[in-house]
């Protein structure tokens, strides 16, 4: 397990200052897509009792049901526990020198990347939609100087107060690696 | 021809194996890859337990069908035959 007190290649002095996961709508969403999972055999069986009432009584169609239902309902479990264990292992850990990211995507893919501070050309908040406005929830890009795809903390809380903290951190990386305050580094205007 | 009932156990049993090593893969991945802390600890626990639970319940329905049983070729579609007795249901 990962310490956030003792970081992979930490710098002197480097201290975690905001922790981020995805907000918690998205376990919202898996709960909810299992319980649509789980009342869908339901809703099949109401439907067959109405025709039939007595396929659960048949000699050979009883166990094949019990079977498969007890089948589906392993399947259903053990997606709800991947999803959630994708949701877990998703964070973004800002230091006060760099911003770590670390996605898992499934169960055998997952990334790992870093960012320094000093390097940050320009950040963005998203917030989309209705559930995205009311609950505040959104995505934050990130965008280096490096030739690489743009940083994204995807669904995070409170995206407009990441950018700013994010932005201020920047700005203090920046002043103590030597970079000047320009407007060609919108990320530092605040 | 008879088929016997137990042979629907066989589908079942892959089904619960490979469930089970995806179950084993997510545990690792939070012991592994997650934070230190409570809540790491408490999503195994609670991976090991609803899936325990989920499994004994199963286990327990599944009792009380006779799978020791053959069932005629005629009998397999419904009300192709008579109905079963030896079912516990």
């Amino acid at each position: 397990m990962m310490n956030l007190n003792l970081l992979p290649n930490a710098l002197p002095n480097e201290k975690v200052v905001l922790f981020l996961r995805r907000h918690w709508i998205e376990v919202f969403r898996i709960f909810l897509t299992t319980t649509g999972l789980l009342l869908l055999p339901i809703v099949i069986g109401i439907v067959l009792s109405i025709g039939n009432t007595t396929i659960l009584g048949h000699v050979f169609l009883g166990p094949v049901l019990m079977v498969v239902l007890f089948a589906y309902l392993l399947i259903v479990l053990i997606l709800t526990i991947t999803n959630l264990t994708d949701y877990w292992l998703d964070v973004w850990i800002v230091t006060n020198e760099r911003i770590i990211n670390t996605e898992q995507h499934g169960l055998f893919n997952r990334i790992v990347s870093e960012v320094y501070l000093h390097q940050i050309q320009d950040i963005t908040s998203e917030q989309k939609g209705f559930l995205g406005t009311f609950m505040t929830f959104g995505d934050v890009f990130i965008q280096t100087a490096a030739e690489r795809e743009r940083f994204q903390f995807k669904n995070i809380d409170n995206p407009d107060d990441v950018k700013i903290a994010i932005g201020g951190l920047s700005k203090i990386c920046k002043s103590k690696h030597g970079h000047p305050v320009t407007r060609e580094n919108p990320a530092e205007i605040e | 021809m008879d088929i016997p009932l137990w042979i629907l156990l066989v589908p079942l049993a892959c089904v619960i194996f490979f469930s089970a090593t995806f179950l084993v893969f997510n545990i690792f991945h939070l012991a592994r890859y997650g934070i230190v802390g409570r809540g790491a600890l408490g999503m195994i626990l609670a991976y090991i337990i609803s899936y325990a639970a989920v499994l004994l319940l199963g286990l327990i329905a599944l009792s009380g069908v006779a799978w020791t049983e053959s069932v005629p070729l005629v009998n397999v579609l419904p009300f192709s035959g008579e109905s079963s007795s030896h079912l516990g249901l």
